[in-house]
C-alpha cells in the first residue's frame, strides 16, 4: 500500500513537474513572442514615424530650396523690369543723347553685378529697321562703341556683317563688354 | 530675330509682353561646364497701345537682356539652406535633348539619377518636384536624398527600439530563465527538503507515537497511581493537575472539579498545618511524611500523608497525598488494642498471681479450715475452745472466699455450664438485692419476657449479678434509682464498629443502671482490675468488678461501661444467646462424712495436707498411704500391687505431676479412680471454665465432709456402674 501511494505520489510529482516545466517555458516563449512582436511594432512604427518625419523634412527643405530658388529667379527678374524701366524713363535714341545713355547704362548695370553674382550680363536690345541701320550704328558708334557694326554669327560660328533685312534685333549696349563683346551688334 | 535659340523667346516676350527666357546656354566650355540662359523683356514705344498682339508687335523698341548662370543661381540658393545630402536637378522641361539638363548635383557621385528611371522605392518615395516658371519656361526641379541623407538620417531611434526592445525581451527571458533555473533550484530544494520532511515527519510521527504511548503509559500510570499525584500553584495552592486517586480521596466527581474547587489552604482543616508545611516547604524544598486532615468535598475529613517538593524556578508543589484514614484507624484501634492488650496481659498477670496465690492459698487454708473442722467436731460445743476454732474455721472461709473471687478473676474457676435464662436469676434474686440497695434505693426491673436464654453458670451469674448490685448501691450513697433490664441484642457489624473485640451474633443483655455520681474516665479505665477501688480504706476488697470482669469474659460475654460525672453509671453486659431449652441443674447430695474400706494413695507435696486427708479418712475406714512426691507414690503403688482403689493427689507436684503419676499407674492398673486436688484449676479446666473430660476433682481447700462425701460419691459411682464391688468386698 505504502509503496503505491509512493508510485502515485511519484506521479504526481513527475506530472506537477512537467506542467510546471511547460508553464515556465511557456512564460519565456511567450515573453520571446511578445518581446519580439512588440519590438518589431514598436520598430515599424517608429520606422514609419521616422520615414514620415525624413519625408516631410525632406519635402519641407524641397519647398523651402524651390522658395529661395523662385525668390532669386524672380530678383533676377525684377532686376531686368527694374532696367526695363530705367530704359523708358530714359529719353528716345538719339544721336547727342545716347551717350548720355550709355554713361548711365554703364552706371545702373555696374551695381547689379556687384550685388548679383549670376547676372552675367544685361544688355539693351533695339528694333532697328533696315532704312535706320546705319544710322544706329553710326549712333552707337559714337556714344560708346566705336567698332560698332550689326553682326550675325555664320554657321562656323564667325561673327559677320549682318545681311540685310527688314529690321534687326541688335545688341546695341550691354555691360559688361569684356569677354561680351562679340555680343555687341550681334543680332539676336 | 535670327537665332533659332533667342528668336522663339525674344517672340514670346513681344507677343505676351512679359519676360522670356531662352533655353540654356552654354557659359563656359570646359569643366565644369556652366550653363545660363538669357531673360527678354520687352520694351514698347513710349505711349504706344500693346494690349494687342499687332500692337504690341508694332509698337516692339527693343528688348532689355540679362544673362543669367544658373549655376550661380543656384548656388546662390544653395547656400541659403543646407541641401548637401540632397541631390538637385533642374530640367527645362520646354526644351529637349541634352538642353533639358540646367543643372545637376552629384554629391552622391556613385549614382545618376535620371529622373524617371529605376528608383528604389524609398528613393522614389523620397524624392520632391516643384515647378516654377522662368520668362515662360518650365523649370523642374528635383530632389533626391544621397546615400549620405540616408545616412545621417539612419532610423536609428527606430532600431533603438527595436534593439531596446529585443534587449529587454532578452533581459526578460534571462531573467525568466534565471528566475526558472533558480525556481527549478529552489523545487528541487523544496522536493528534497519534502522528502527529507516526509522523512522526518515520519521519524516524527514514530516518535510522536512513541511519546504518544509513553506518555499514554505515563498517564495509566499516573492516573492509575494508587496514590494521589497532584500539582499545585504555590501562591494559592490551587491544584493544576491530578490525578485519579486525588480525586477518589477527596471524594470529588472528576479532575475538573478538583482544579476547579480544591485548593490545599482550605482543605487543611487545621490551617497552621499548612503554613507549617509551606514553611517547611520554602525552608527546605521538600516536606516528607507529612500528615495532615484534609477536608473532603462532603465536609467530612481524611487523614493524609503528604510527601511534596516546592520548584521556586517554576513556582508550583508538587507532591504525592495518600489516604491515611484507615491506617489511622488501625493505629488508633491497634492503640485500642495495644491497650487492651496490655489491660488484658495485666490482667492476666493478675490472674496468674491470683491462681498462685489461690493454689499456696487455698492449701494452707486446707489446713487451716480442714483441722479446725476436725478439732470442731472433736471439741464439744460449749467449750470456749470449740467457739474459737469455730472462728478460726469462719475465717479461713472467708479466706476462702478470697481465693474464689482471685479466681473467678482469674477465669480459672470450675464452671457448672447449663442452659438458663437470665429473667430467672433476676427475679430469684430481686428480694435479696432489694435488702442488698436499702430502702433509700429504688429497684426497677424492666425485664423482656421473651428474652433468651443463655450458657452460664447459675452460682457465677448471681455472683455477677450481686457484684453490680453492690457496685452501685456504693455509687449511690444518698438514694437513687436502680434499673435491671435484660433484653435480646443483636450485634450487627455497625456496633461491631463501635464496640471493638466483640462478635457478631444473638445476644442476652444484663444492664444495670444507677443514677450515682458516675465515673470519671480514669476511673472507667481502671474498674475492672483486681484491687482497685474507690471506696475507702477497708471498706472493699477491690475484687468485686475484676470478679465480674472475670466471670463474664469466662462466659464468652461482654462487659462495657457507660458513665458520665453526674449522669450515673450503666454496666451492659452480653451473654451470648441459645436456642437450647433451659435445663435443671440436679440437686447436690448432701455432704456425709460416709464411711469405706478402700484403699487410698494420698501424693501431697505438703506434708499438713498428706496428715490433713489421712486424719480425715483413716479413721472413716479406708487405708489411707501417703505419698510426698510421685516416686515414692510409685514405690507405694508397687507395694499395694495393685490393690489401690483410688489416687488422690495433688495436681501441683514436684518432679512428675499429678496427671502424669496418675496417667502411669492407670496404665498398670487401669481400674484406679482418680480424684485430683488442687487449689488452682487451670491445668484441668478448659477455656471455657469447664473440668476436662474422666477427671474428678476436688478444690482446695478441704474440708473433711467435701473430702469424705467426693471419694465415697467417686468410688460409689464406679463400684455401681463397673465393679459393683461392695464396700466391704475389700
Amino acid at each position: 500500500m505504502e509503496e503505491v501511494d509512493k508510485e502515485c505520489s511519484a506521479k504526481n510529482n513527475s506530472s506537477i513537474v512537467d506542467e510546471s516545466f511547460l508553464g515556465r517555458f511557456l512564460s519565456v516563449i511567450l515573453t520571446i513572442f511578445i518581446g519580439v512582436l512588440l519590438s518589431a511594432a514598436l520598430f515599424i512604427i517608429m520606422q514609419s514615424w521616422e520615414e514620415r518625419r525624413l519625408r516631410d523634412d525632406f519635402s519641407q527643405k524641397a519647398t523651402i530650396y524651390t522658395s529661395i530658388l523662385r525668390r532669386g529667379i524672380s530678383r533676377n527678374q525684377g532686376l531686368l523690369r527694374s532696367l526695363g524701366a530705367f530704359k523708358s524713363s530714359c529719353c528716345e535714341i538719339s544721336e547727342g543723347k545716347t551717350k548720355e545713355f550709355a554713361g548711365e547704362f554703364k552706371d545702373f548695370t555696374s551695381c547689379s553685378f556687384s550685388c548679383h553674382t549670376e547676372v552675367k550680363m544685361l544688355g539693351w536690345v533695339v528694333r532697328v529697321r533696315d532704312p535706320a541701320r546705319e544710322l544706329y550704328a553710326e549712333i552707337a558708334r559714337n556714344a560708346a562703341h566705336p567698332d560698332f557694326m550689326i553682326t550675325e554669327r555664320t554657321a562656323d560660328g564667325e561673327l559677320v556683317r549682318a545681311g540685310k533685312r527688314d529690321e534687326y534685333f541688335p545688341v546695341f549696349f550691354m555691360e559688361p563688354l569684356r569677354g561680351m563683346k562679340n555680343f555687341q551688334g550681334l543680332i539676336l | 530675330m535670327n537665332d533659332p535659340a533667342y528668336k522663339s523667346a525674344l517672340e514670346y516676350a513681344r507677343d505676351n509682353d512679359s519676360l522670356a527666357s531662352t533655353e540654356r546656354l552654354p557659359l563656359r566650355g570646359e569643366e565644369p561646364v556652366e550653363h545660363g540662359y538669357l531673360l527678354f523683356m520687352p520694351l514698347y514705344l513710349k505711349g504706344s497701345p500693346r494690349d494687342t498682339l499687332q500692337s504690341r508687335r508694332k509698337n516692339l523698341e527693343g528688348f532689355v537682356i540679362g544673362l543669367f548662370s544658373i549655376t550661380e543661381i543656384v548656388q546662390r540658393a544653395l547656400n541659403s539652406i543646407n541641401l548637401q545630402e540632397i541631390d538637385v536637378h533642374i530640367y527645362d522641361e520646354t526644351a529637349s535633348g541634352e538642353k533639358r539638363i540646367l543643372y545637376q548635383s552629384h554629391y552622391d557621385n556613385a549614382r545618376e539619377r535620371p529622373p524617371d528611371d529605376e528608383e528604389s522605392s524609398i528613393l522614389k518615395k523620397m524624392h520632391a518636384s516643384e515647378l516654377i516658371d522662368v520668362g515662360g519656361r518650365s523649370w523642374r526641379i528635383l530632389f533626391y536624398p544621397t546615400q549620405k541623407y540616408f545616412v545621417l538620417h539612419e532610423n536609428r531611434q527606430a532600431r533603438g527600439f527595436l534593439i531596446l526592445g529585443l534587449v529587454f525581451t532578452s533581459i526578460m527571458v534571462t531573467y525568466l530563465l534565471v528566475t526558472i533555473g533558480k525556481t527549478t533550484y529552489v523545487e528541487n530544494l523544496i522536493n528534497k527538503r519534502t522528502s527529507e520532511l516526509e522523512s522526518e515527519i515520519s521519524n516524527h510521527k514514530l516518535t510522536e507515537n512513541a511519546l504518544q504511548e509513553s506518555e499514554s503509559n505515563f498517564r495509566n500510570i499516573f492516573n492509575n497511581a494508587q496514590v494521589g499525584l497532584f500539582r499545585s500553584r504555590k501562591n494559592d495552592g490551587k491544584i493544576i493537575t491530578a490525578n485519579t486517586r486525588f480525586v477518589q480521596i477527596f471524594n470529588y466527581d472528576n479532575q475538573k472539579e478538583v482544579i476547579y474547587s480544591f485548593s490545599l489552604p482550605n482543605g487543611f482543616v487545621n490551617k497552621e498545618e499548612y503554613n507549617n508545611m509551606l514553611n517547611e516547604l520554602v525552608g527546605a524544598g521538600e516536606t516528607k511524611n507529612f500528615e495532615a486532615q484534609l477536608y473532603k468535598k462532603d465536609g467530612a475529613t481524611v487523614w493524609t500523608r503528604l510527601w511534596a517538593r516546592l520548584y521556586p524556578d517554576k513556582d508550583y508543589i508538587e507532591g504525592v497525598i495518600i489516604d491515611i484514614t484507615e491506617e489511622k484507624e488501625m493505629a488508633k484501634e491497634y492503640q485500642l488494642l495495644q491497650s487492651q492488650l496490655l489491660q488484658s496481659q495485666k490482667l492476666e498477670s493478675f490472674g496468674r498471681l491470683a491462681g498462685g496465690i489461690a493454689h499456696d492459698f487455698n492449701n494452707l487454708l486446707t489446713g487451716i479450715i480442714g483441722y479446725s473442722e476436725l478439732l470442731l467436731n472433736e471439741l464439744p460445743k460449749d467449750q470456749n475452745a470449740w467457739k474459737r476454732v469455730k472462728t478460726i474455721e469462719e475465717i479461713g472461709r472467708r479466706a476462702g472466699d478470697l481465693t474464689r473471687q482471685l479466681l473467678a478473676f482469674s477465669r480459672k474457676q470450675i464452671l457448672d455450664i447449663r442452659v438458663m435464662n437470665l429473667n430467672s436469676v433476676v427475679r430469684n434474686m430481686s428480694k435479696l438485692l432489694s435488702r442488698v440497695i436499702g430502702e433509700d434505693i429504688v429497684l426497677t426491673l424492666k425485664i423482656d419476657n421473651a428474652t433468651s436464654n443463655i450458657n452460664a453458670d447459675l452460682s457465677q451469674m448471681e455472683q455477677v449479678l450481686m457484684n453490680l448490685v453492690i457496685n452501685a448501691r456504693y455509687a449511690m450513697p444518698k438514694g437513687g434509682k436502680l434499673t435491671i433490664e435484660t433484653q435480646d441484642v443483636m450485634f450487627d457489624e455497625d456496633y461491631l464498629q463501635s464496640h471493638k473485640g466483640s462478635k457478631v451474633g444473638a445476644y442476652v443483655s444484663l444492664s444495670i443502671s444507677d443514677t450515682g455520681e458516675g465515673m470519671t474516665q480514669d476511673v472507667k479505665e481502671r474498674i475492672f482490675e483486681p484491687f482497685f477501688t474507690t471506696k475507702e480504706l477497708g471498706k472493699g476488697t477491690g475484687l468485686g468488678l475484676s470478679t465480674v470482669f472475670g466471670i463474664v469474659k469466662q462466659h464468652n460475654g461482654y462487659i462495657w461501661v457507660d458513665s458520665d460525672i453526674g449522669e450515673g453509671t450503666t454496666f451492659n453486659v452480653y451473654f451470648p444467646a441459645t436456642q437450647n431449652a433451659v435445663r435443671l441443674a440436679p440437686k447436690r447430695s448432701q455432704m456425709k462424712m460416709e464411711r469405706g474400706d478402700e484403699v487410698i494413695l494420698v501424693v501431697d507435696d505438703e506434708s499438713y495436707i498428706r496428715d490433713f486427708v489421712y486424719d480425715t479418712l483413716a479413721p472413716l475406714g479406708y487405708e489411707v498411704h501417703t505419698a510426698s512426691n510421685s516416686d515414692e507414690a510409685f514405690k507405694i503403688f508397687g507395694e499395694l500391687n495393685e490393690r489401690l482403689d483410688i489416687i488422690l493427689a495433688d495436681i501441683v507436684l514436684k518432679g512428675i505431676n499429678g496427671q502424669e503419676l496418675a496417667g502411669q499407674i492407670k496404665k498398670r492398673q487401669p481400674d484406679v479412680k482418680v480424684v485430683f486436688m488442687t487449689g488452682y484449676s487451670g491445668e484441668v479446666i478448659d477455656k471455657h471454665g469447664v473440668l476436662k473430660s474422666g477427671i474428678e476433682l476436688i478444690m482446695k481447700p478441704l474440708t473433711p465432709g467435701i473430702l469424705a462425701s467426693k471419694i465415697r460419691e467417686v468410688l460409689v459411682d464406679e463400684k455401681d456402674i463397673t465393679r459393683r464391688k461392695p464396700p466391704n468386698d475389700a
